[in-house]
């Protein structure tokens, strides 16, 4: 009797289930078009370690296909997405960019998410003569020596540029210590801070080293403070930052602290506490309430998935945008999307989304200005002021 | 000494005297997990690879008593049970005198069960306030480490006893990767602090100052020196505990019988000395010392998580066989000494700061360029802080291979 009941409950549950899809995309079908769908490829960690940024890729890139298809589809063909998991790890996205890139139905790929996904997964797609759009690989050599590969994001030495000019021209302060870990993104952050900050005429005070095996900094902060700094830069993870925000503001040093988006996580107030109030940082997108298509993105994103969007969802959103604009200017091919994204190179050729105006250098490469945010109140703010566009 | 002068004569003494006062309590930190794996290898000639990890279990009691979880689960089962066995098995050990091993095992039982309830009662419930404060939080921690220690002899080693050295080290290092994996599961694996309310305000309130002359020394310096209350508190309790071991250790008649296991196991049975009860009072006394000052350490900075106790833990072995494995005093000595020296490692990061590096570029033996050079290849001296502590106890150990205070043959403990 029970095993009937649980039989019949989950057929009655199943049955709900299509149900209610069918009711969706009846919804959608009454405006929506008829005729061959265009395919888009999504490839991002769905699982792993990078889940968390996966699922917010895959609902951002749903939520931009419900208001396509909504809206009549692209020049009267619905948008449809081929969603694949490379779980983070190179190894899949390599398998996952074949697949892709082997199947003739799919005109691009908005992915992948992690820097050595996208490495993995480029070569397949520059064989097959189609674009990947990586909303979130920041690594410099992610779009190198492939004509197909693009990003909507600032890369790493870009990001490190960005924090000299924000410290020099944006906050006025001269002089710097650098609080670094000795890692390649620690390094680099500060290699390419420390390249524009000679060019900026910023005094580089005092330059400390640490490993990410040591929860002890107080010892690399007294050095910092014997180099009486008026702001800190910390070239690392959140997990260390957090301690260090800490351990400096036991030690009694008040001095500013600015960071990269590796101290771009909720984690770092949670573990930092009131220490961590007051620290810029940069990021790749924030939501402000002011801005009305911002607000907007917020609003409908939340009614459609219960959950907050977050950057990496806007990243991808305003990524599948850009490529369904190319094919209704251009035209539905693989080779007609690539010559779009070539031609978007300067700001008069912007594309203009919800993340801010978007064009490519030769390389691929996306000059848009990196955000400010400020830690407010235990949550991430836009800072009072911002870089400038270039 | 000399590196003591060195660094004074460069800097000044207030300089020497800050970063010696910021290395002393993470040293002391250190000197009391080494004595836990000194203690053991004293009697039983076992490095306990797991005591580290009884070190951040300790901080793991503590956090789960003094936080609510945010959802309950079946975490709350397996903790509890997890206590139970725990108290069971220590009971076991205490009530070894009794002549009926049923009568042993019903009372055991009684403890266990018993210890399994209160601790369902003291656990905080999700949403609910803790029921108990920070101290007597740790107290509780303190409790179950202890039991912990005992139960990880009576079940991982006792039995293995008679066998080869090599089989129960390989038994340690499983149990501190079983640790490890037990605390994720329930834990979680990211990084953690005590709740800001739950931590007492006394540790986070001014910092002490300590102030002496201008110009103590031939450098114009400030003579101020800043302390924060925690590491007093860490300090002093460090100079206590390990002072009142040495006193337990030399003066007690239990002392007297640890010593007696240290020096021949076989010979001390003969003289009528229980010894699986005094090697499950060694455990239980490195796993106390550990347990006491793990949430201090916490309040220092370190973050929870279930990979802090292999740091910590190699840090405190390191520190065991620099002072000289199986002596207490030596343990305590090395962890200073590690502590104190990696304190001092970031203060090179500044080299152009020194007067002799700019005699040495005066003399042109280093360029700028060259040694700026250097850094992008090899890195900053602060990255190597633990290296370099590392290095100076392979120094050590390849001219005195006893280590600092260890002796050839004699006595150990």
């Amino acid at each position: 009797m029970t095993v009937q009941t649980n039989v019949f409950s989950r057929a009655f549950c199943a049955f709900g289930a299509f149900a209610s899809l069918a009711g969706i995309s009846q919804a959608q079908e009454k405006a929506a078009p008829k005729g061959d769908p265009i395919v888009i490829g999504i490839a991002a960690p769905m699982t792993g370690n990078s889940a968390e940024f996966g699922t917010q890729i895959g609902l951002g890139v749903a939520l931009a296909k419900a208001e396509i298809n909504a809206a009549g589809g692209i020049n009267g063909r619905p948008l449809e997405l081929k969603v694949e998991d490379d779980a983070g790890n190179p190894a899949d996205a390599q398998t996952v960019s074949t697949r892709l890139a082997s199947n003739p139905k799919v005109l691009a790929v908005v992915g992948h998410f992690n820097s050595s996904c996208s490495l993995a997964g480029k070569g397949a797609y520059s064989e097959a003569k189609m674009v990947m759009f990586s909303p979130a690989s920041t690594n410099v050599t992610v779009t190198k020596d492939s004509d197909y590969a693009f990003r909507n994001i600032f890369t790493d030495d870009f990001q490190g540029q960005s924090l000299a000019t924000y410290t020099g021209k944006v906050l006025g302060l001269k002089k710097v210590a650098i609080l670094y870990d000795n890692d390649d993104y620690g390094t680099g952050l500060k290699e390419s801070y420390k390249k524009k900050a000679a060019e900026l005429k910023l005094d580089i005070v005092s330059e400390t080293a640490y490993s990410k095996d040591n929860n002890d900094f107080r010892s690399q902060l007294e050095t910092v403070r014997a180099s009486n700094p008026e702001i800190i830069l910390i070239a690392g993870l959140y997990n260390q930052a957090a301690v260090i925000a800490k351990q400096a503001r036991e030690l009694g040093i008040k001095t500013q602290l600015i960071g990269g988006d590796g101290v771009f996580s909720p984690a770092y107030m949670e573990l930092g506490g009131k220490a961590a109030e007051g620290t810029f940082v940069t990021s790749p997108y924030l939501f402000d309430q002011k801005n009305e298509r911002s607000k907007k993105f917020y609003d409908d994103f939340k009614k459609m998935h219960n959950k907050e969007p977050d950057a990496w969802a806007a990243q991808s959103y305003d990524a599948l945008m850009l490529i369904v604009k190319a094919i209704k200017e251009k035209g539905a091919s693989r080779e007609a999307i690539h010559n779009y994204m070539k031609s978007v190179n300067s700001v008069a050729s912007a594309y203009d989304g919800l993340t801010g105006k978007t064009y490519f250098d030769s390389e691929g490469d996306c000059r848009k200005p990196v955000q400010v945010a400020v830690v407010k109140d235990g949550k991430f703010v836009l800072a009072d002021k911002q870089l400038s566009a270039e | 000494m000399l590196f003591a002068l060195f660094i004074t004569l460069n800097k000044g003494l207030t300089t020497f005297l800050t970063y010696f006062l910021l290395g002393l309590p993470q040293g002391a930190v250190i000197a009391l997990i080494a004595v836990g794996y000194s203690m053991v290898y004293g009697i039983i000639q076992l490095i306990n690879f797991a005591h580290g990890e009884v070190f951040m279990l300790s901080t793991m009691w503590v956090l789960m008593l003094v936080k609510p979880p945010a959802n309950a689960g079946p975490s709350y089962y397996v903790i509890t049970a997890a206590v139970g066995i725990m108290f069971f098995c220590t009971a076991w050990v205490l009530f070894s005198r009794f002549p009926n091993r049923f009568l042993q095992g019903l009372a055991a039982l009684v403890i266990g069960v018993g210890a399994a309830l209160l601790n369902a009662w003291i656990m905080p419930k999700a949403g609910a306030e803790p029921r108990l404060g920070f101290f007597a939080a740790c107290a509780v921690a303190i409790a179950y480490s202890c039991c912990l220690g005992v139960t990880m002899d009576l079940v991982a080693y006792r039995p293995l006893r008679a066998s080869p050295r090599l089989i129960p080290l390989i038994t340690a290092i499983g149990l501190s990767i079983f640790f490890q994996n037990f605390a994720q599961s329930i834990w979680g694996s990211a990084n953690q602090y005590f709740p800001a309310k739950a931590t007492p305000e006394f540790f986070s309130g001014d910092r002490l100052q300590l102030s002496g002359p201008q110009g103590i020394f031939w450098r114009s310096e400030t003579a101020t020196l800043e302390v924060s209350r925690l590491d007093v508190v860490i300090v002093a309790l460090a100079l206590a505990l390990m002072t009142g071991l040495q006193l337990f250790v030399q003066k007690t008649r239990t002392g007297k019988a640890m010593r007696a296991c240290a020096q021949d196991r076989v010979t001390a049975s003969l003289m009528g000395i229980k010894v699986n009860n005094v090697v499950a009072l060694t455990f239980a006394l490195g796993a106390g010392l550990a347990a006491l000052v793990a949430p201090l350490y916490v309040l220092r900075g370190t973050p929870i998580s279930p990979q802090m106790g292999y740091l910590v833990g190699i840090l405190a072995f390191s520190s065991a066989v620099l002072g000289g494995i199986g002596n207490i005093t030596g343990a305590m000595l090395g962890g200073m000494v590690i502590g104190i020296i990696s304190a001092f490692v970031p203060l090179f990061d500044a080299l152009d700061t020194f007067a002799w590096f700019g005699a040495a570029e005066k003399a042109g033996w280093i360029t700028r360029a060259g040694y700026s050079q250097f850094v992008s290849w090899y890195g900053k001296p602060g990255q190597y802080q633990l290296g370099v502590a590392y290095a100076f106890m392979i120094l050590i150990i390849v001219f005195k291979p006893t280590g600092l205070l260890g002796k050839a043959s004699a006595k150990r403990a």
